[in-house]
């Protein structure tokens, strides 16, 4: 098909226009951009073979696999549908010149961070719902103490990476030196130097949202909503019975609806926990694609599972070594005389880099301050009140 | 060159050069080439991203110009660089012989005599009647978002700006071809730029005429076994699960071992050509060698 006929262009339009309305309407993101793009490939490919079509469509609006099953059915709704339905809800079909760019946000970097600043807490009544452990707080109380969290902003956890800058080191910046020189009718100083910038390490959140969790994994949610509305990359996952990823949901800005949109997602909220089976597919699924490599993780868990001790240990194992660092969060911690003795959480003890408390706004703010912490994989103490025998 | 006029007349030229694409390959493929759209390429290590990318260069009869990106990687890796050794010491032979001041020096600093050209404006550089180039960004989740950013700038205009020369525009505009391994989220422009495909490994039959088509004689009995066996370990939650690569290694070394029929002892001498992690290892061999060789030869 040649394309240049009036009719044919109309027809590929329309096509295009009504693909996308369809596909739209089955959740796919369907930019104006892409219409265009695809109303060319069927000028290119041609109407006549619906594979051809198919895979013309597939090849615009579908950018991961996690698609294609809503592609599928978009698709076939369309290509299927009965011919009546379609003159009543078609779009108008406008034909423009494509003239859009996509223009892409570079990210910036920033050196040095400044002091970590947390929403500090200037009334007695607040310190007392700062360090009040959420399981004891009334539903009221509890959504005061979640708002405090919310307000809290955090500090950059900055790494190095292989980008070079202007910096001071001892490496020459050639090309910085050689402009210079010019400028000096050839006088060569060599003053310029490089050093490699920084950048913010991933944060991966591993939430345990069982039933003996409830009051602490809602503010931890919250505080990883937190954390997603700042600058470092960050991954958010739901354990419970299985792994859920909460990433994409929690990156509204506005953090009730955040929150609900991701406790949509849990298909086990306050059900059981089986951490060595989450664990186990977070590694991978994710984790061997990279995710967690270099990454701060967060566990936050109370360690009670009905799971196997020994999956847990070795999955533990897996994920130490490609990550960063690993801090385990955990709300039982905070009570006097706690050891962890639960099978799943002695199991996992000897691959944690930090041990902390969780069960207070405090003790999360200290979580908050810890991540954004130092860069260095030093070996601790593990922090719990352990009286000798 | 032959005629790529439609998908089954580029599926029938990656065949001749001894790649089976599917349908949907073919199609992104043709789509591709004919709209000077880059192809994205995501999925699973050792599918045949790269190897896609090898076939088309040898179908269009142009040069294969790769790029391998890591992370950090910018302009002076990717695009051009100035040969800085060669441009100081032709400043310190100037001002030795008291010679040219001012803009002169700069006129002869920065021209094509100095000019290192990176990857891609390398695949920008093609004139007269030279084929059309492949141009292969490989691995561009290992790159950050600013490299992205260049990429995404060039890929729109097949035109890049040197700040001390001009623009340089794509006279033949080449193929460009982006594989991801998805070890990080691609950001969604360059996606949308592209013409999206995610290539996954092949199912039994396919993956076997394939391993037969790379491996001229080899014995199809064999080659089914092997393939059978691959696809078992692939429902294990491995750390890395096979890619059709090491099918191919596999069947190959058994061959040269002079295997007919595999037996758990041959597997498992061999493993370490299939599975290149000691846990993986471990897992198959804890799952039971013997079933999986059992299930194999059920396929010869």
């Amino acid at each position: 098909m040649s394309g240049s006929d009036p009719d044919d262009r109309a027809l590929v339009a329309a096509v295009a226009t009504g693909l996308a309305y369809e596909l739209r309407k089955h959740g796919l993101s369907t930019p104006l951009s892409s219409i265009l793009i695809f109303a060319e490939a069927l000028a290119t490919v041609g109407l006549k073979e619906e594979q051809s079509v198919y895979w013309a469509g597939r090849s615009v609006f579908v950018h991961g696999p996690e698609d294609v099953a809503l592609y599928d059915m978009g698709f076939f709704s369309y290509w299927h549908a009965p011919a009546e339905a379609s003159d009543a809800d078609q779009p108008q079909v406008l034909v423009l010149a494509p003239t859009l760019s996509d223009a892409l946000p570079v990210v910036e970097d920033q050196l040095e961070g400044a002091e970590p600043e947390v929403a500090g807490a200037t009334f007695s009544a607040s310190e007392r719902l700062g360090r009040a452990d959420l399981a004891a707080l009334s539903d009221e109380e509890v959504n005061e103490a979640l708002a405090m969290i919310s307000a809290a902003r955090r500090m950059r956890n900055l790494k190095r990476t292989r980008r070079l800058a202007p910096g001071r080191s001892a490496r020459l910046d050639l090309r910085r030196n050689v402009a210079a020189a010019v400028k000096r009718d050839g006088e060569i100083l060599a003053e310029h130097r490089l050093a490699r910038r920084r950048r913010e390490r991933r944060i991966v959140v591993l939430c345990d949202v069982s039933g003996s969790m409830a009051s602490y994994s809602r503010a931890m949610l919250r505080l990883s909503h937190v954390l997603a509305q700042g600058s470092a990359p960050i991954e958010v996952f739901a354990v419970g019975t299985r792994l859920t990823r909460l990433t994409r949901r929690l990156q509204s800005h506005d953090a009730n609806l955040a929150l609900r949109d991701a406790a949509a997602a849990i298909p086990d909220f306050s059900g059981g926990t089986r951490l060595g089976d989450a664990l186990a597919e977070f590694n991978t699924t994710y984790g061997v694609r990279g995710i967690a490599r270099g990454a701060t993780v967060v566990i936050c868990s109370d360690g009670i599972d009905r799971g196997d001790p020994d999956r847990i240990a070795s999955e533990m194992g897996r994920l130490s070594r490609v990550a960063h660092r690993i801090l385990w969060v955990n709300p039982l911690a905070a009570s006097p005389g706690y050891r962890p003795l639960a099978r799943g959480m002695a199991a996992a003890l000897p691959f944690v880099d930090r041990f902390m408390p969780g069960e207070s706004v405090d003790a999360l703010f200290a979580v908050l301050a810890e991540i954004g912490g130092q860069s260095s994989r030093r070996p601790r103490v593990v922090a719990f009140a352990a009286p000798a025998a | 060159m032959p005629v790529l006029d439609s998908p089954a007349a580029v599926r029938e030229a990656l065949l001749a050069e001894h790649y089976l694409a599917d349908d949907g390959l073919a199609t992104v493929a043709f789509l591709a080439i004919s709209m000077s759209r880059p192809l994205f390429l995501e999925g699973e290590p050792g599918a045949g991203k790269t190897e896609l990318a090898r076939a088309l260069a040898a179908v269009t009869g142009g040069e294969l110009i790769r790029l391998q990106c890591y992370e950090g990687i910018d302009v002076a890796q990717a695009l051009y660089e100035w040969d800085y050794s060669r441009q100081l010491l032709h400043l310190r032979a100037s001002e030795a012989r008291g010679a040219a001041r001012g803009a002169e020096i700069e006129d002869e600093i920065y021209t094509e005599r100095f000019l290192v050209r990176r990857p891609l404006l390398r695949a920008l550089s093609a004139t007269g009647d030279a084929a059309r180039p492949v141009l292969l960004i490989d691995e561009i989740d290992r790159a950050d978002d600013e490299f992205e950013a260049l990429l995404l700038e060039l890929l729109s205009e097949y035109a890049v700006s040197i700040p001390e020369l001009g623009t340089v525009r794509a006279t033949i505009r080449p193929i460009v071809v982006l594989t991801s391994n998805r070890t990080r989220d691609v950001h969604d422009a360059l996606k949308r730029r592209s013409l999206y495909h995610w290539i996954e490994h092949p199912e039994f039959d396919r993956e076997v005429a394939i391993v037969t088509i790379r491996l001229p004689g080899i014995d199809v009995g064999l080659v089914r076994q092997v393939t059978a066996a691959v696809h078992a370990m692939r429902e294990l939650a491995l750390y890395k699960p096979p890619g059709v690569a090491e099918t191919i290694d596999w069947t190959e070394a058994l061959s040269r071992l002079g295997t007919k029929v595999l037996d758990s002892e041959v597997v498992e001498a061999t493993l370490g050509v299939v599975l290149k992690y000691r846990e993986d290892a471990d897992l198959v061999v804890r799952e039971g060698l013997d079933e999986l060789t059992r299930r194999a030869t059920a396929r010869a």
